[in-house]
C-alpha cells in the first residue's frame, strides 16, 4: 500500500535539492505543517528496517543541515497513509518541535561510547534463577547477590568515568544524554550537542580524555543530527 | 567518523584494532539512533532489525581482539592506566 516515509522535521522553506534521494531511489519532498515541514518519500511498501536503509534514512536527513538551521531527525518506522494525518500529527507537537529546532541550531550531535577491555561481563544481565526447586535457599540469595554486586560495581564504574567525562568537555558540550546500554555495548554511552564552531575543540577534548585513559576503550563517532536530543 | 560538510572528524586511532572497533560503534550507534531515537511520530514505530545480533557480536570480537592486544602491551611492559 502507497503511503509516506517520514525522514525529519524542518522549518519551512528548507527542502530538499533535486539531487537528494531516499528509500528505494525514491525522491524526497517536502509535507507542510504549519511553519514546519517533513521531508518524505512517497513509497510503494512500508520499509523494511535493514542496516542499508537505516543508513539512508540518516542520509538524508544530514542533507536537510543548512548553515545553522539543523532538522529534528525522525525515528525510523514511522509510516503514514496520506499528508494529511501526517501533518496533523506534526501541528499536534508543533511548539515542542519549534523549541527543539531553536535549541538545536548552529549544533551537531556527537557520540562517545566506551568500553572496557575484555569480554562482556554479562553475567548480572543473565536471567535470574526462578528460585524455589532451582536452588537451596541459601544458594540461590548467594548467586542473586553475586549478581547485585557484578551490576553495582559496572554502574560504579560507569559513574566515575561519566564524571571524568564530564570534567573533560564541559566547556565545549551543551546538553548530554547518557545511555547505559547492555554490556555487550560497552560500559557507558554519552550524547553530546556541541555547537558546530566548538566541534574541533570538543574532538581535542575527547581526544585528551583518551590518552588520560589509556586501558579504556574510547570511541567518538559524529557529527550526527541531533537524534538524542529531539522531542 | 562520518562525512559532515564544514564540521571537523577525526579517527579514534590509527591502529588496525582502533579502526575495526570504530567502524563497528559507529555502526552501531547509526542502528541506536534511528530505531531509538529521534522524533517519535508513531507509538508502533519500530520493531527490530534483523542485523543488530549480527552487529552486537563483531563489537565482542573486535573487543576480544583489543583485550588480546593490551596483555601482548601489558607483557611487553606497557603503559599503566590512571582510569577512573
Amino acid at each position: 500500500m502507497t503511503g509516506l516515509h517520514p525522514y525529519c522535521v524542518v522549518q519551512a522553506g528548507t527542502g530538499p535539492d533535486g539531487g537528494v534521494r531516499g528509500l528505494d531511489g525514491a525522491s524526497v519532498g517536502t509535507v507542510a505543517a504549519g511553519e514546519l515541514w517533513v521531508w518524505v518519500s512517497e513509497l510503494e511498501a512500508r520499509p523494511e528496517a535493514g542496516v542499508e536503509a537505516l543508513r539512508i534514512h540518516d542520509r538524508v536527513g544530514r542533507a536537510a543541515v543548512a548553515g545553522d538551521r539543523v532538522p529534528l531527525p525522525v525515528r525510523f518506522g514511522a509510516w503514514f497513509g496520506s499528508r494529511e494525518e501526517l501533518a496533523e500529527r506534526i501541528r499536534d507537537r508543533e511548539d515542542a518541535y519549534q523549541d527543539a529546532l531553536e535549541r538545536v541550531a548552529g549544533t551537531r550531535e556527537f557520540a562517545v561510547r566506551i568500553l572496557e577491555n575484555g569480554p562482556p561481563d554479562t553475567e548480572a544481565d543473565s536471567p535470574a534463577p526462578s528460585g524455589e526447586g532451582e536452588l537451596p535457599g541459601t544458594r540461590y540469595l548467594e548467586v542473586v547477590a553475586r549478581r547485585y554486586a557484578v551490576r553495582r560495581r559496572r554502574e560504579e564504574r560507569a559513574d566515575r568515568v561519566l564524571v571524568a567525562l564530564r570534567a573533560a568537555v564541559e566547556s565545549v558540550a551543551r546538553d548530554e544524554k547518557v545511555e547505559r546500554p547492555k554490556p555487550e555495548k560497552g560500559l557507558v554511552g554519552v550524547a553530546h550537542l556541541v555547537r558546530t564552531a566548538d566541534a574541533g575543540e570538543y574532538l581535542d577534548s575527547v581526544d585528551g580524555f583518551r590518552r588520560a585513559h589509556p586501558r579504556l576503550r574510547v570511541v567518538a563517532t559524529g557529527p550526527w543530527v541531533p537524534y538524542s536530543f529531539a522531542p | 567518523m562520518t562525512e559532515d560538510s564544514g564540521v571537523p572528524t577525526r579517527p579514534t586511532g590509527d591502529d588496525e584494532v582502533d579502526e575495526a572497533l570504530e567502524r563497528e560503534v559507529r555502526l552501531l550507534e547509526l542502528v541506536n539512533r534511528t530505531i531509538d531515537r529521534g522524533v517519535v511520530l508513531h507509538g508502533d514505530a519500530i520493531i527490530s532489525v534483523a542485523d543488530v545480533d549480527l552487529i552486537e557480536l563483531r563489537l565482542e570480537l573486535v573487543l576480544s581482539a583489543v583485550d588480546a592486544l593490551m596483555e601482548t602491551m601489558d607483557d611487553d611492559g606497557g603503559s599503566e592506566g590512571g582510569d577512573p
